[in-house]
């Protein structure tokens, strides 16, 4: 039996930790604190699985241990503490070499899952968490023996800030003052502003799309992702004033929203985070009537069935919420409200709002893409579709967009093509994608506070790569030049 | 500059702070904003307020389906192009029909729907029940209903064509699966109409074609 102070091996540490995220993972699903919107516990389809392949890695990891001499504690000339060795441990080059071996193996099982789930799950599953769990697909070789395989996996928050914590312990410990050194400094200051750059980028990023005909206006953006509840009161003649509320707020569980300047309350009683919606007459027997009084659903009789969540590109889930609007002394109605109820894209779908009158006003309810609203209005003058002569292939998309500043009316023309975005209003719209015969198109508008992050860092590590060369390039020439008259001489004094 | 710092300040620092920025996210309180008045408008399109589900595709339809450069991606058309018989008669959408076609004869009238949804609605045998149910015969067993059906190839894949019929009029039925939705073309009418237009819709259901533009 080895002994409790034998030294690990790199090997061992890694299988162990790998373990440890297994057991981890596995003790977050039993007392049930992982779940979808979480980012530390993935949810795992098979317990056992994980289990299994988590004792398989432990017990990978242990076999140097029954190799390896037992180190006698007298031997060692220094007593360490406690807080030493965790110093000793977030200093080491080990943790750094083991930190970027679990990102490459991160990266790798991420690309493998990209192909089957999308690129947004796939972030999410393997950059947004503590833990992930991979799973051996079904559609590789000998998946019928294999398919209880769960890999755990250090993600991204558990990589991200140890890697970061390393660079800052190491650096403190190991820099020596001087102006030598710079460049080195240089290089990790740069690193750790790329780092923090991709935390700012996941944690502020807004996604948002925009869909305009030719001839068209709009002035707020749709989100790929989120779904807001937004009520809307319809009574000013000038304004609409709307209270939003986002999605998560009840899709876990029953929930009453409410808001001072509403006189009512939204009791959400039923949720889907995708449903296919049809009338009853064209449902199938097992699909559920959810008892709609008012707007669309009473109006067209529509019955519910769950569907799948989907996050392959180019494809949305349809949500859908059953809530019950209710006052003082009674009820509103139980109204279905669904993001499907109103699209431009695949489709174009058209439904008239859902609205009521309550007290002497006009509300509107609705689920809805998240909308981001514009200082101003863009305009599509022009889309073009370029291709090569005599040929369908495609070789340039542009669209010429009007923008004009809802404060002072003033216009400005733009073309906005592939590699160049037009950058307003802290947004940055794309060319993405078109369509209706090349009179539509669709711009990508990401919000990104920390974008300017990497271009810093990248501009900050050039500068330390090139002070650290340089100043390594001058002192071997220097040392070499002070080399050669000793060898003159040398050679000299023998002829 | 070199000083000195305890490794545990240092660690929950640094490791408190990336947990905590990790845990950030949308903020879970309702937002309040004023906007100018809005008042949407319909969709330039030929089925203008078009109920749910009446999807029109502005214009003439569907995107190009090529090798793009990366930063652009084609979204597919929902709405198929296909060939009408000369003998159909368009007729205005209705609650959830993307096409309506009748055709008239001495026996009586034809009707022809072409509906899509999302998903695989139930599964084939849930939907030929669904049809045997309009027409008033019983539920059929996944036998008998894979019995009174056969494989069609269109133009974008292969289809299920069903012949449904009781004492007086017969339905003919076709679901195409395409792009995780399911597509039905849906024929009903007095037997002896249906079984002189059947060559026609057959026809109809081969010409469907994704690829194409939009539909008649």
């Amino acid at each position: 039996m080895p002994s409790s102070t034998s030294r690990l091996s790199l090997y061992t540490a890694a299988f162990w930790t790998f373990a440890g995220c297994g057991a981890a993972t596995a003790v977050g699903n039993l007392l049930k604190i992982a779940h979808p919107q979480g980012w530390i516990f993935p949810q795992v389809d098979n317990l056992a699985g994980l289990l299994a392949t988590s004792t398989l890695l432990f017990a990978l990891g242990s076999i140097p241990l029954l190799f390896a001499p037992p180190v006698d504690p007298r031997a060692e000339k220094k007593r360490k503490t406690a807080g030493s060795r965790l110093w000793g441990f977030l200093t080491s080059l080990r943790l750094t070499v083991f930190l970027l071996g679990a990102s490459t193996l991160l990266i790798l099982f991420g690309t493998l899952d990209q192909v089957h789930d999308g690129i947004y799950l796939t972030q999410q599953r393997y950059f947004e968490h503590v833990f992930a769990v991979w799973a051996y697909p079904a559609q590789w070789l000998a998946s019928a023996q294999l398919g209880w395989i769960r890999l755990p996996i250090p993600a991204g928050y558990f990589i991200g800030p140890l890697l970061l914590l390393n660079l800052f312990c190491a650096h403190f410990r190991y820099y020596r003052h001087g102006w030598r050194k710079i460049g080195i400094a240089l290089i990790h200051g740069g690193l750790v502003v790329l780092l923090i750059g991709q935390f700012v980028a996941q944690i502020a990023q807004e996604d948002n799309f925009l869909w305009l005909s030719e001839g068209e206006s709009s002035n707020y953006l749709e989100s790929f992702h989120v779904d807001e509840l937004v009520v809307i009161d319809k009574s000013d003649p000038e304004f609409d004033q709307v209270v939003s509320w986002p999605v998560s707020l009840f899709q876990r569980r029953q929930t009453t929203l409410r808001h001072p300047s509403l006189p009512f309350t939204i009791d959400v009683v039923g949720f889907l985070p995708n449903a296919v919606i049809m009338p009853k007459a064209q449902a199938p027997e097992n699909a559920v009537d959810p008892g709609i009084t008012q707007g669309i659903g009473a109006e067209r009789q529509f019955v519910l069935m769950r569907a799948p969540l989907t996050f392959a590109d180019g494809e949305r889930n349809r949500t859908t919420a059953i809530v019950d609007v209710n006052v003082e002394n009674g009820s509103l109605g139980r109204w279905l409200v669904s993001n499907i109820f109103r699209q431009k894209a695949p489709m174009s779908i058209f439904s008239p709002p859902q609205s009521f009158e309550y007290r002497g006003k006009t509300y509107e309810i609705a689920l809805r893409f998240k909308r981001s609203y514009l200082p101003g209005t863009i305009k599509l003058l022009d889309f073009e579709h370029d291709r090569y002569p005599g040929t369908e292939i495609p070789f340039n998309f542009s669209s010429q967009v009007e923008i004009t500043d809802q404060k002072s009316g003033a216009k400005r023309s733009t073309l906005i093509y592939m590699n160049h975005p037009l950058r307003y209003a802290d947004y940055t719209f794309y060319q993405a994608s078109f369509g209706n015969n090349d009179t539509s198109s669709m711009f990508q508008v990401v919000k990104n506070p920390g974008r300017w992050l990497p271009y810093v860092a990248c501009a900050v590590m050039t500068l330390g790569l090139i002070l650290q060369f340089g100043v390594g390039l001058f002192r071997f020439a220097d040392r070499r030049r002070a080399a050669r008259p000793q060898t003159e001489t040398t050679e000299a004094s023998a002829t | 500059m070199m000083f000195r710092m305890s490794p545990w300040i240092l660690a929950t620092a640094c490791l408190g702070g990336s947990l905590v920025l990790s845990g950030c996210g949308d903020s879970k309180e309702p937002v309040v904003y004023r906007i100018p008045k809005e008042n949407p408008t319909p969709p330039p399109s030929p089925a203008v307020n078009a109920p749910f589900l009446n999807g029109q595709m502005s214009g003439s339809g569907g995107m190009a389906n090529q090798a793009l450069p990366s930063n652009s991606v084609n979204r597919p058309s929902n709405l198929p192009s296909w060939r009408v018989p000369d003998s159909w008669t368009a007729q205005p959408g209705s609650s959830v029909r993307l096409a309506s076609f009748a055709v008239a004869g001495e026996s009586g009238s034809l009707d022809i729907a072409v509906t899509s949804f999302p998903g695989d609605v139930g599964g084939f045998l849930a939907n030929v029940n669904r049809w045997r149910g309009q027409l008033g015969l019983p539920p059929a067993s996944e036998a008998e209903a894979r019995d009174s059906a056969e494989i069609v190839e269109t133009s974008s894949g292969p289809a299920t064509l069903v012949t449904l019929r009781n004492e007086t009029s017969e339905t003919l039925a076709a679901i195409l699966m395409h792009d995780g939705a399911s597509w039905f073309f849906k024929m009903t009418g007095p037997s002896a109409l249906v079984q002189k237009e059947a060559q026609g819709f057959r026809q109809f259901v081969t010409s469907v074609d994704f690829s194409g533009s939009g539909g008649e």
